[in-house]
């Protein structure tokens, strides 16, 4: 079974239903399913909407060349912001997962590229640090770097998503 | 008594002893600490002047330079209130033109290359984390001056520059499209490396800057209730300037930070850097690295060593100056390396643009690459350099960038992100990232045969 980088990246966007909303969307998708036992191999780093992977941009780009995935882009009425679209290329025949091979690994992508993308980027956030930089206040650290993406029950709802994917921060 | 700096990008800076904000004495007495005048041994643009002979400017007249011009984004600030109707907030406009001035205490030497060889060690300190803890350090000298001037002012200072997103306008002058940072490094490295291109119409851009709120959520297909803060906009008759302006950063990274050259000078540093650590973090091989036992590298990378105090004593000087001792090291790889960094025998490139600029044929060939050289990459005698990518917003890092770092222009009054088509075809064209894609080979021959 293939299982090079592009393959992984084709995973993530088939188990979503075969479209995937925007680059951050992708990243933190791929980051909370590293925590809930994928083996993505992709190394994560800080960066300004958390944990983030250049080696994951490099496999999209991969995906890209080589057929797996396609990139459109659409913009936000409001303001013009340009997002990606990615469409999983398939050409009819059924996708044979590498490393998404495990079903609940499968519904866990599906459910959380269709979370909002600020709920997502607190959830990573809150998880990368207590796992990585071992922030015992991550509350406060996360409304400190994060400050008005937190308000309005945002915050809140990343606890609940990271509390129903089993990440919950209080038992880290 | 006034004190007056000359600069080659502002000309005369003036530290004002009766400046009514007190702030200039203040920044005069923070430039005198020992924390600042590192700045002095750590470059601007790393090891840029290996390319560009010229580029030897210093994070120290950066950081000076920055503060000049947060002067003047103050000052569009208490314009722009005025204009809206709204106060204008004298404490806050003190943190953040202090900030402005500290926002790069915490590089180490060459800056990202020095970031990388932590990231590859699993470290996860980023120089904006090291800014805060030197700016907070009790036993440092920052602190002991900000506290002079106003108890609780440290703090203050700090977590403005660890803020990631806005929450009001003054951050803007730290943290935006059109932050005090990026307008003195646009113009200072354009005329240090001596390229011609990529100039800024600056004083048409300072007065058509606006101040409007925007989204600050990640751009997505979910229209929802965003969070807005405000930030600096520009009026659309800025608009011609305004696509300048970010040519400006674009060319900058096309044909400086990301020249090939200078690309393997960073990956060979970081190996060098990368192999003393390995033997630092063992005490009985610390000596084969050729340093002195006591030498300040050998005390931060070793047990226990990251500590502020270790770190304050890094910076580009430290390293160049240890090139001679390090290129007579036990170990091979070390001595080696930094005997070619001394002479400039730097490793050979493979550009994958050489096969075209169609990214399916340049993964292809990485791939091969990466597959013929497995081992030698392993032990870095072959140097991989794929994390290069430049679009109209894209950083360093690769990640997409946040939206008070977008561009906006005024559109019937509304902010709207300058890349739209309807507002700048051109800048839409250069959104997508470009990706630069390199192999150094410490053997020419393996070159050769990956050429083939």
């Amino acid at each position: 079974m293939a299982n090079e980088p592009e393959d992984r990246v084709a995973d993530i966007v088939i188990a979503a239903g075969g479209r995937l909303v925007s680059r951050v969307r992708l990243q933190k998708v791929a980051y909370l399913l590293d925590k809930l036992g994928a083996k993505s191999g992709f190394g994560f780093a800080y960066h300004h909407y958390g944990p983030y992977s250049r080696d994951l941009d490099n496999a999209v780009l991969d995906a890209e060349a080589f057929g797996k995935i396609e990139e459109t882009y659409d913009r936000r009425q409001s303001d013009g912001a340009r997002y990606s679209v990615f469409e999983a290329i398939t050409g009819n025949r059924p996708h044979k997962y590498s490393y998404l091979a495990n079903d609940r690994l499968q519904e866990r992508a599906k459910e959380l590229s269709a979370a909002n993308v600020t709920v997502l980027e607190l959830a990573a956030t809150a998880n990368w640090l207590l796992e990585e930089e071992r922030v015992s206040d991550w509350k406060t650290e996360i409304v400190r770097r994060k400050g008005l993406k937190t308000r309005n029950g945002r915050l809140e709802e990343a606890v609940q998503l990271l509390s129903h994917l089993g990440l919950e921060p209080a038992k880290l | 008594m006034s004190k007056r700096l000359r600069d080659p990008v502002h000309g005369l800076i003036v530290f004002d002893d009766r400046d009514p904000l007190g702030v200039d004495p203040l920044a005069w007495a923070l430039i005198d600490t020992p924390e600042f005048q590192r700045l002095r041994r750590i470059r601007q643009l790393g090891v840029s002047e290996f390319t560009f002979p010229g580029a030897v400017h210093t994070r120290f007249a950066h950081s000076i330079g920055v503060f000049h011009v947060a002067r003047t984004l103050v000052k569009v600030i208490e314009r722009e209130m005025s204009r809206n109707g709204q106060p204008f907030e004298q404490p806050k406009a003190k943190v953040a033109l202090v900030a402005a001035l500290l926002h790069d205490l915490g590089h180490g030497p060459f800056s990202h290359t020095f970031e990388g060889v932590q990231k590859s060690r699993n470290v996860k300190k980023r120089h904006e984390q090291w800014t805060a803890e030197i700016i907070r350090s009790p036993v440092g000298e920052i602190s002991r001056r900000l506290e002079r001037f106003e108890p609780g002012f440290t703090e203050k200072v700090a977590q403005l520059l660890e803020k990631e997103d806005p929450e009001d306008i003054y951050h803007a002058v730290v943290s935006s499209s059109f932050d005090a940072d990026r307008l003195d490094y646009l113009r200072r490295d354009r005329m240090m490396t001596g390229i011609g291109a990529g100039a800024i119409d600056f004083d048409w851009l300072i007065e058509n800057v606006r101040v409007a709120d925007i989204d600050l959520n990640a751009p997505d297909e979910a229209e929802g209730e965003a969070p807005k803060a405000p930030t600096f906009c520009l009026e659309k008759k800025a608009l011609p300037a305004a696509e300048q302006f970010l040519l400006a950063r674009y060319t900058l990274h096309q044909q400086v930070y990301f020249h090939k050259a200078t690309r393997c000078v960073e990956h060979m540093i970081g190996k060098l850097l990368r192999a003393v650590a390995g033997r630092a973090g063992k005490r009985a091989e610390c000596r084969l690295t050729g340093l002195p036992a006591q030498h300040a590298l050998l005390r931060f990378f070793g047990r226990d060593g990251e500590t502020v105090e270790n770190y304050l004593a890094l910076d580009d000087a430290l390293v160049t100056g240890s090139l001679e001792a390090l290129s007579k090291a036990g170990d091979p790889v070390i001595a080696d390396t930094a005997t070619r960094l001394r002479n400039r025998q730097l490793y050979k490139t493979l550009d994958l643009a050489e096969f075209g600029e169609d990214q399916g044929t340049q993964r292809s060939r990485l791939r091969r690459i990466s597959r013929e050289f497995e081992e030698k990459i392993k032990s870095e005698g072959v140097l991989v350099d794929d994390k290069a990518s430049i679009g109209i917003y894209t950083e360093i890092g690769g990640d997409e960038e946040r939206m008070h770092k977008k561009l906006h222009v005024l559109d019937g009054g509304t902010p709207k992100e300058i890349s739209r088509r309807e507002l700048s075809p051109l800048i839409e064209a250069l959104v997508n990232k470009k990706q630069f894609t390199r192999v150094y080979f410490m053997d020419v021959a393996d070159r050769d045969a990956a050429r083939r």
